[in-house]
């Protein structure tokens, strides 16, 4: 069983990535994300049913994690710094203007409740409505009122960031 | 900006944000972690759970074995009033109820669906655990109060009685403001241990938990205004 966990994830870890990306400002707070998420995966493994998707199984389990997760009271020097200086763009580099926009992102999904994170996430990841209220627990009525708000949310802070 | 540049960000984002781990790795994550929040929280509960029952065991026997026959060795002739022993059954069997109430309770919020689950109740069942850890130190509080008060209620009964019998005189001779006096100075001990219990626990778990509880709570309230 281990091996087909490992290999199942190993396939679909960048949705974990994903998730604690969107869900942490810094680099240990990510690490601890992502052990707790594997974690989670790995005790809930066994009660997976073949009848849903792993990906969105692994969804529901990385976003409820990342939600419920308790943050240890860590003294960080700057925060917001730090956030900005973890986002580095190894192989090829995107243009300024897209490299600010993806600052500007971060900065406006850090202000969001841990809820519309993971329906802005999802909706950011091409999921549709059903998919999106099928992993939030939601009703897909309440995903599109709620997708409409964390728009004007989004849309105030950028505009007022920039 | 707009929506669709934020979408495009994103997508620029997720191309380039590669942190691949081969299964090796994944593995070693794995066996490298520590224990999660709440399964320390739920490893304490049973641990607590242990703890009182040990704790309440010992009054049981104290109340019913151990100090009957120390009374009797102490002082021929005296023995323990019915109405105290009734109090004693009584507090203990409260103590017992309670603590059986709250084992079931427990492992009733244990079976409660966890993260795979949909999120509010998720959220329901860390707040639940949360909650019984909370009231656990309560009744560890309560159990050594409840046994505290008894034992001082029954000791100083027993003490009056053995010094008036010694002495020769009757009860109705004492001063009975020293008497109130003794009791509430007794009295007011009990409530500043049990106060100072209380206050110093619900400070350090307010400290530890208060801003994850209160953060639970809010996105449960979310979820509700959402259904």
């Amino acid at each position: 069983m281990e091996k087909e966990f490992l290999k199942i994830v190993q396939k679909n870890q960048g949705i974990i990535h994903k998730v604690c990306s969107f869900y942490c400002d810094s680099e240990d707070d990510r690490k601890d994300l992502f052990q707790e998420i594997l974690a989670q995966l790995w005790k809930s493994f066994p009660s997976f049913r073949q009848e849903a998707k792993f990906s969105t199984w692994m969804y529901r389990v990385a976003l409820n994690t990342a939600i419920t997760s308790f943050k240890k009271n860590r003294r960080r020097p700057d925060q917001k710094n730090l956030m900005h200086a973890n986002l580095q763009f190894p192989d090829e580099a995107p243009d300024q203007e897209t490299e600010e926009n993806i600052k500007l992102l971060h900065k406006a999904i850090s202000k969001l409740t841990g809820i519309e994170k993971s329906i802005i996430l999802l909706f950011l990841e091409n999921k549709s409505y059903e998919t999106i209220a099928e992993i939030t627990g939601i009703t897909q009525n309440y995903v599109r009122v709620k997708m409409n708000r964390i728009k004007k949310k989004l849309r105030m802070y950028m505009n007022i960031d920039k | 900006m707009d929506i669709k540049d934020l979408k495009k960000a994103w997508d620029r984002y997720s191309s380039i944000e590669k942190r691949e781990l081969d299964e090796n790795q994944i593995r070693e994550v794995l066996r490298g972690r520590t224990r999660s929040m709440i399964e320390k929280i739920e490893r304490n509960i049973r641990i607590g759970y242990v703890i009182i029952f040990l704790l309440i065991a010992f009054f049981l026997v104290d109340d019913f074995l151990v100090a009957p026959l120390l009374v009797d060795g102490i002082s021929e002739g005296i023995k323990i009033p019915r109405w105290i022993l009734a109090l004693d059954v009584l507090t203990n069997l409260m103590i017992v109820f309670t603590f059986i109430f709250f084992v079931i309770r427990y492992y009733k919020v244990k079976r409660e669906c966890d993260v795979t689950c949909k999120l509010s109740q998720t959220l329901t069942k860390i707040i639940h655990t949360l909650n019984i850890y909370r009231r656990m130190f309560y009744l560890a509080i309560m159990v050594l109060v409840v046994s505290t008060a008894t034992g001082f209620i029954a000791g100083m009964y027993q003490g009056v009685i053995y010094n008036t019998q010694k002495s020769g005189i009757s009860i109705s001779e004492i001063n009975t403001g020293n008497l109130i006096l003794t009791f509430l100075m007794g009295l007011v001990g009990l409530l500043i241990l049990t106060g100072g219990l209380f206050f110093l626990f619900r400070w350090g778990f307010r400290r530890l938990y208060g801003n994850y509880l209160t953060k639970l709570k809010s996105t449960l309230q979310e979820l509700n205004e959402i259904e």
